[in-house]
């Protein structure tokens, strides 16, 4: 364990509001942690104050043994990566990625000899003599990143790195992302609102909810057992049926199951129900049953198309049972 | 994207064909009026300076006689190297001093110090010029007790009236760029450790070239046409010592000499007509789309030798304490002027706080003033009116329907820079044709020429961020462009339109050379014949000035010469950033 940034206790109100309130958070050194919430959970506020562009109002940040709350972005070792980019526009891609260097003193030579290596790195080298606004999405954002990284901060930051790009050149750039992240060694914090992106790169997943840290723990650990309904249904779909529809009842308020964790059948199940439509989706379809007041989806992976209005049996092989808001048990069938 | 949010800047209709007569009928009026009253004039100078006035008051050909003249006017040089001289100091003065003035205003963030920096962009400029004037006056004015030198002798007295006028705006025309820098910029300029006078250098000043360059330009045309601050000194520093081309030309065009006036306002032209070249290159032009030669650019090696370092808050306030004093000390020593007794007035040393204050001088200029105080503010309402309903309708249409496409936009701002002393000559040619020297039409009627372009421009930018599916919706509805126009939109831009009408009413209110070239008298009482046109900007410069001295009132008279500038800059206050905002100037 060798934690490089650690928040205690950081609170961090707007006016009446907490946006941000993070009992304990670590980040351990070289991987590729991601941020997830959706909007107004306090990603970003998390994120800013890390960068120094906004303080919190009690608690600490550690970053590498030193404790860095109340220092300025520029007294921080860190780099950030904008949504927007957030590039010099009257700057030339190599002068936009110098620039952190000819801020620290580096001599003419070693600068050029760093960017002339990183932008080799980063694929974007015949674009050196050009400005911002000649480059595409991606290569924009390949610059911003090497703006980030030639200092060799101790930590990158990225604040939705991807979302102003189109789907295509995102999934293209989020493997990048990666890919980069291992060959330097770095250490990212990378903040989105997008499950599937989030899924896709992180080693560790860090799902905010209302301020608060609901669950850590890599992508798969967090969608098989989730701690909280927040992120049972966050990451991945879930459906969720009041306790009572089972014959089970130990005290549970509800029981939730993702699509693809059950099975339709037309003599036997779990529970039965009556199919509203189907979604044809390729090599699979979506059943839309309604079972008693709600409706669950179920995914069918022999594409078997049913009627609207036949009755149907649902054998569920996993769920969870809710309490409170939290998942107190996972129910194997 | 959301149709709500739609609007012209996004969406420039371009090939509706019935929309166009409509959209041509809003701007119908604006075109006649720039084709009659400024095309015309340009034409004019040029047949004018091929002509003389004989004794009789006739115009006769004369071929190049008036060209020739220039060659053995014994006054031309000097004339022509006061020009260049003001047109090469204070430009570079102002900027000089813009840019830590803005750098300064963004960093205190004070509204009030904002408010009270532009205070000298808005008065008239013949007060700027008589309040400079009263305190360099070595006998009678402050510099008495810490300046005693003869300013009236040097030419540099005119630099300082010019940059205190010129000033504040370039420094708005910088500040609001600093202040357009996106959050994000400043917050990458964060992370990447740029502090202070090296983040000014490397990320700011670059960043906001265009509007450095656009202040520089308008500058440049502010300082090489100075006329009030000559016109107001007269008679008081060594003849023909500090006069420019522009003062030249009136003072031949006062003596009857026509033909050659129309030659010097020629050579005005052209250099006018260069500088609006530079000024609308600079506004419309995007930036060029070709790659660098270099990897880096010298200014950022340049650049990065300066200190990473953020200016201490104290010096930032100390500094800014001396614009405010630069900037407010005329206008404070007029009013102290102005409540001083007569016996006051004239003594050495100067009285500077008057134990026995007095509104003696206030009544006189009311009193006094009267028939020019109406003529002002009756000329400065009609000009409003007839450039609100002329100037907005075009600008709508121009803005949503793109009617006239570059070429009329880039007409309107041609003019816009153009001085108003090029049109001087023909005007007063058709208004003579009319009968209409020396009465208010001639004024209402002229005016227009330097302010319409104004209106339309504040009102073009308007309207292209006006939400497009409103007169979608007027049109849908049944109403003709036209109607709806009159019926929706204009209600609805009353915000906008606001602006564009105090505005009017100041530069009106501030104007000199028309009124001096058009009118020969003060309004008379008489009803029965009413006749005189005389403004209050005369009365100031001319009839209390140089013409009979009366220093008390000439204050007071000052003073009440402020008042519909600081009415506007407070109605503004909270807009001037947006305002100045003119678009092209971003990356």
């Amino acid at each position: 364990m060798n934690e490089i940034l650690i928040l205690e206790k950081v609170i961090k109100k707007y006016g009446n509001v907490t946006a941000l309130n993070v009992e304990r958070l670590g980040i351990e050194q070289g991987t590729y942690n991601v941020i997830l919430g959706p909007s107004g959970a306090g990603k970003s506020t998390l994120l800013r104050t890390v960068a120094g562009l906004d303080y919190p109002d009690s608690g600490k940040i550690i970053l590498d043994g030193k404790d860095i709350t109340n220092k300025p972005a520029w007294e921080r070792d860190i780099g950030l990566v904008f949504q927007n980019y957030a590039l010099y526009p009257h700057l030339t891609v190599y002068d936009n990625i110098a620039l952190p260097l000819t801020v620290k003193g580096f001599k003419k030579e070693e600068i050029s000899e760093r960017v002339m290596q990183i932008v080799k790195v980063m694929g974007i080298e015949e674009h050196i003599n050009k400005y911002p606004r000649q480059l595409s999405g991606g290569q924009q954002q390949r610059v911003a990143l090497a703006r980030a990284i030639i200092k060799q901060p101790k930590l990158l930051l990225l604040d939705e790195p991807l979302s102003n790009l189109d789907a295509k050149v995102r999934v293209e750039l989020r493997s990048y992302l990666k890919t980069i992240q291992r060959q330097l060694n770095i250490t990212a914090l990378h903040v989105t609102h997008d499950q599937s992106e989030a899924m896709a790169i992180a080693d560790n997943l860090v799902v905010l909810n209302g301020g608060a840290v609901d669950q850590v723990g890599s992508p798969k650990d967090i969608y098989e057992n989730p701690k909280t309904v927040f992120v049972s249904t966050f990451i991945g779909m879930l459906n969720i049926i009041p306790a009572s529809t089972f014959r089970i009842n130990d005290g549970y308020d509800a029981v939730g199951f993702r699509p693809e964790n059950a099975d339709i059948f037309e003599d036997d199940g779990d529970i039965s129900g009556t199919v509203k439509y189907v979604e044809y989706q390729g090599e699979e379809t979506i059943v839309y049953i309604a079972v008693g007041d709600n409706t669950v989806r179920i995914r069918d992976r022999q594409s078997r198309f049913f009627e609207s209005g036949k009755k149907v049996n649902i054998k569920i092989k996993k769920a969870f049972a809710f309490k409170d808001g939290k998942v107190v048990k996972s129910i194997l069938f | 994207m959301d149709d709500i949010y739609r609007t012209a800047a996004h969406n420039s209709v371009t090939h509706m064909k019935p929309i166009t007569k409509w959209a041509g009928l809003l701007t119908l009026p604006a075109i006649i009026y720039f084709l009659v009253f400024t095309l015309y004039p340009i034409i004019g100078n040029i047949i004018l300076s091929f002509q003389r006035e004989t004794l009789s008051g006739a115009l006769v050909w004369t071929g190049l006689y008036n060209y020739h003249t220039i060659l053995v006017d014994p006054y031309f040089g000097l004339v022509f190297r006061n020009t260049i001289f003001y047109m090469l100091t204070v430009p570079f003065i102002d900027i000089a001093l813009a840019i830590p003035l803005a750098a300064i205003l963004k960093r205190t963030d004070s509204k009030l110090m904002l408010l009270l920096v532009l205070l000298p962009s808005f008065i008239p400029f013949v007060t700027a010029a008589v309040s400079w004037e009263l305190v360099l006056n070595p006998f009678y004015g402050p510099v008495y007790y810490f300046a005693r030198f003869n300013w009236f002798d040097t030419i540099w007295m005119i630099v300082i009236m010019d940059v205190w006028e010129s000033l504040p705006m370039a420094a708005l025309f910088i500040y609001t760029g600093l202040k357009s820098i996106p959050k994000e910029i400043e917050e990458a300029s964060k992370v990447d450790g740029l502090r202070g006078i090296r983040k000014l250098m490397q990320v700011d000043l670059p960043y906001i070239l265009p509007n450095i360059l656009m202040s520089l330009v308008l500058s440049i045309i502010f300082a090489t046409f100075t006329f009030d601050p000559i016109f107001v000194t007269q008679g008081e520093v060594p003849p023909m010592s500090n006069v420019d081309l522009a003062y030249y030309s009136y003072q031949q065009f006062f003596t009857g000499i026509i033909g050659y006036a129309a030659v010097l306002i020629i050579i005005m032209s052209v250099i006018s007509t260069i500088m609006s070249y530079a000024f609308v290159r600079v506004l419309r032009g995007g930036p060029s789309n070709k790659p660098s030669k270099h990897t880096t650019s010298r200014w950022q090696t340049f650049a990065s030798g300066f200190p990473n370092l953020q200016m201490p808050s104290a010096i930032t306030w100390f500094a800014g304490a001396i614009y405010l004093i630069f900037f407010l000390f005329p206008l404070v020593w007029v009013f102290l002027e102005s409540i001083k007794p007569s016996a006051q007035i004239f003594s050495i040393p100067p009285v500077i706080l008057t134990s026995s204050p007095s509104l003696i001088h206030y009544i006189s200029a009311i009193i006094e003033g009267m028939p020019f105080l109406l003529s002002s503010l009756i000329v400065a309402v009609g000009v409003l009116l007839i450039t609100v309903f002329v100037g907005t309708p075009a600008a709508f249409a121009m803005a949503r329907y793109n009617f006239g496409g570059d070429k009329l936009l880039v007409y309107v701002l041609f003019i816009y820079t153009l001085p108003s002393i090029i049109f001087m000559l023909p005007l007063f040619e058709i208004m003579n044709a009319l009968g209409l020297i020396n009465t208010m039409w001639a004024l209402i009627i002229t005016y227009p020429v330097f302010v319409l372009p104004v209106v339309i421009w504040l009102s073009y930018n308007f309207y292209k961020n006006f939400p497009a599916h409103i007169d979608e919706a007027a049109q849908v509805d049944g109403m003709n462009l036209v109607k709806a126009f009159f019926k929706v939109i204009m209600p609805m831009s009353i915000d906008g339109i606001m602006i564009a009408v105090l505005y009017s009413f100041i530069i009106s209110w501030g104007a000199l050379i028309f009124p001096l070239v058009l009118t020969y008298s003060p309004f008379s009482m008489n009803l029965a014949a009413p006749y005189g046109a005389q403004t209050y900007s005369i009365f100031i410069g001319a009839t209390l000035g140089h013409e009979s001295i009366h220093y008390g009132s000439l204050a007071a008279a000052s003073i009440i010469s402020l008042i519909p500038p600081l009415i506007l800059l407070y109605i503004m206050r909270d807009r001037l950033e947006r305002m100045y905002r003119v678009g092209g100037a971003k990356g």
